[in-house]
């Protein structure tokens, strides 16, 4: 019992020296809270994938209403912007050059004769692939926009899939990346935040004192992370709060639910901080080596962005270390399917051993830094 | 009572360099004991033994009659430790500080306010409290890093170069407190650099190359010097004898005002140096014989053992 409350107490002095330390290191604490809502706006508006306003030009060789009709149902759209009427290709084909027009349609001459006539007609279409993701979406669109003016034209009863998206109605990309985006930011800012906390105790000798005390690697591993945790936390409130008010996220899902795998995810990061703390001799080398662990493989190895199933087989086996690869799943799972626990409960167990392995690590390395 | 430090045979390997070799040597309780070496002599490996950091590649060290590595932890109850960095939080006030050290120690609340006021006014910092570490000079941060190290009342403290980077006056009233301490039956361990303050232990031990090449009081090291004598000579051309004295094979020169201090190879070697001297035309106004320093017994013994 004796034994067990001095634990505590050391846990709790560590703690408290490092919350002081923190505070007194305004900058530091402001970026700790701030940075992540700062990134969220930033990526949150830049990274967007919803093709919107694409321009487009046309040549009419029919000079019919029904053709007429045809452009003009494309126009209306939020998604097309008519640019302009050409006379011939090479007037179209150079706005499809330089750009100003993303595709271009042609209309035949007799196109209404054949659509009257309910013969097979095709118009032509010249899409600018050089993005080759835009270049897919329009082509979508514009599938999407034929097959409701025949339909529209017919006015027959087809034979059709009825579609009706689940969880993402609008299948607006902020709603799939705002949740992946919080994993992404998290991942950072953490990973950056306790990778110098121990790095700045041996540059300033005070680690050397802490040895020839009773004060046990574990001990002195909890007491200064549990500040990071807390701070964090708060950080992840304020990221959240944004992304509902700037983005209109809302949680479908428990709050509870959120709340235990965002701790289990930071606990996780700020691990792999401390851990890199451990290793590098200097803060410079902490930093790069923070930056290189967190930044990359949170961008492009956990499923944030690039689905991990269409990765190569060895880089899936990777993706198994970066920690944001589960909690990104689980929080989309949360906000978006208001998913409950067991549809996730693989990731969480993940995240659970992952910290309890990366505890062990730094303790074995803590000892091994006092022989 | 047994010593309260003891090292038998004490061995530290890294690798093929052996950082110290069997080093064997006791303290008593109450002892102010001087360790003293040239930069990585091995002094910082055998205190880290000491205190339980580093584990011995053989050998044992007892701490108050107890095996160090059979309970590390209970040994740190029973030292303290200040190091030449001071490693104070300079981002914390006086009073985090001691916080925080009483917090890793477990030291109850009752406890640790006595301490508290105590360790303030071995630092003469009473008012400053609320002062941030940063804000102190290199005396009152050593003063406080020295009180820091008594916080949970040891048995031995070791002092790492404690008086580097401070004022001769502040240096010397350290030392005062450190014999106030002793008196009271508190063991110091102290390493240093300057060998004029080993003059102020009681015992000391040279250690050179990982091995230990004298230990002794200040006066018997003095003493022992066997068939070698010290001369001071106050002569003409002091340069000039200083340069010849040291061309014809006398290592162990110095000058010291307006005398040059000789260590002799051999009993009555000075009727030789007064030749020598002679025939150079440099006239010898007077010359003693003297009792050595601290440092020509540390240069001496540091040479005969790099011949060995």
């Amino acid at each position: 019992m004796l034994k067990r409350l001095s634990l505590l107490s050391s846990i709790f002095a560590v703690s408290k020296k490092e919350f002081i330390q923190l505070r007194r290191d305004w900058r530091f604490m402001f970026s700790l809270l701030f940075i992540p809502a700062i990134l969220l706006i930033l990526y949150g508006y830049a990274l967007n994938f919803d093709v919107k306003n694409v321009s487009f030009g046309v040549i009419d060789f029919d000079r019919s209403e029904i053709s007429r009709d045809f452009v003009n149902s494309l126009r209306v759209s939020e998604y097309f912007k008519l640019k302009d009427y050409f006379y011939d290709y090479k007037e179209g084909f150079s706005f499809l050059q330089r750009g100003e027009i993303s595709f271009l349609l042609v209309i035949p001459e007799g196109f209404k004769r054949s659509m009257e006539r309910m013969e097979n007609i095709s118009i032509q279409c010249f899409i600018d692939g050089s993005n080759s993701n835009k270049g897919t979406i329009v082509l979508g669109y514009l599938n999407a926009y034929v097959n409701y003016f025949n339909h529209k034209f017919l006015k027959k009863e087809f034979f059709g899939v009825s579609l009706r998206i689940y969880y993402n109605q609008k299948l607006k990309t902020t709603n799939f990346l705002i949740p992946g985006l919080i994993g992404f930011i998290l991942m950072i800012t953490t990973v950056l935040s306790t990778s110098l906390s121990v790095v700045r105790e041996k540059e300033r000798k005070t680690l050397e004192q802490l040895y020839v005390t009773p004060l046990s690697s574990l001990e002195f591993s909890i007491g200064k992370i549990l500040p990071y945790i807390v701070i964090s936390l708060l950080a992840t409130l304020i990221i959240i709060l944004f992304s509902k008010f700037l983005f209109g996220i809302d949680i479908r899902g428990s709050y509870s639910l959120l709340f235990l795998s965002t701790c289990l995810y930071i606990s996780c990061t700020l691990l792999m901080g401390f851990l890199i703390s451990t290793i590098a001799e200097t803060q410079r080398t902490a930093f790069l080596l923070a930056i290189l662990t967190s930044l990359l493989p949170s961008i492009l190895l956990s499923g944030f962005i690039f689905p991990i199933e269409n990765m190569p087989k060895i880089i899936q086996f990777i993706t198994y270390f970066v920690p944001a690869r589960y909690y990104i799943k689980s929080i989309r799972y949360i906000v978006l399917k208001g998913a409950s626990l067991c549809s996730f409960s693989y990731e969480i167990l993940s995240l659970l051993i992952f910290s309890f392995l990366l505890l062990i690590l730094i303790l074995r390395r803590m000892r091994l830094g006092l022989k | 009572m047994r010593e309260i430090i003891e090292c038998v045979d004490l061995t530290k390997k890294f690798g093929k360099f052996v950082a110290v070799d069997r080093v064997n040597f006791s303290i008593s309780r109450g002892e102010v004991f001087g360790f003293l070496g040239p930069n990585g002599a091995g002094k910082s490996t055998t205190i880290r033994m000491i205190c339980g950091i580093l584990k011995p590649t053989s050998g044992k060290v007892y701490v108050d009659g107890e095996d160090v590595w059979k309970n590390p932890e209970k040994i740190r109850r029973k030292i303290g430790y200040m190091s030449q960095k001071f490693s104070l939080y300079n981002d914390l006030t006086v009073e985090e500080n001691i916080n925080f050290y009483s917090g890793i120690y477990g030291i109850s609340r009752e406890r640790a306010k006595k301490r508290k006021r105590k360790i303030i006014e071995i630092a003469g910092l009473e008012g400053m409290e609320k002062v941030k570490t940063s804000e102190l000079s290199g005396a009152y941060k050593q003063r406080l890093a020295f009180g820091l190290a008594l916080i949970h009342e040891p048995e031995i403290v070791f002092l790492d170069e404690p008086t580097s980077g401070v004022d001769p006056l502040s240096r010397r009233k350290f030392w005062e407190m450190i014999y106030s301490f002793s008196r009271k039956g508190l063991t110091f361990f102290v390493t240093t650099h300057f060998v004029e303050e080993a003059e102020n232990c009681q015992k000391v031990a040279f250690i050179n190359n990982g091995r230990i090449v004298a230990i002794g009081s200040p006066q018997s090291l003095k003493e022992n010097l066997g068939e070698r004598e010290v001369y001071e000579i106050e002569c003409s051309k002091l340069m000039q004898a200083f340069s010849l004295l040291e061309r014809e094979g006398w290592g162990n020169i110095s000058i010291k005002g307006n005398k040059i201090r000789v260590l002799s190879n051999e009993y009555g070697e000075i009727e030789k140096i007064l030749d020598l001297l002679k025939k150079e035309a440099i006239d010898v106004l007077s010359y003693e014989k003297v009792l050595p320093t601290l440092e020509e017994v540390f240069v001496q013994n540091v040479k005969e053992a790099q011949l060995a």
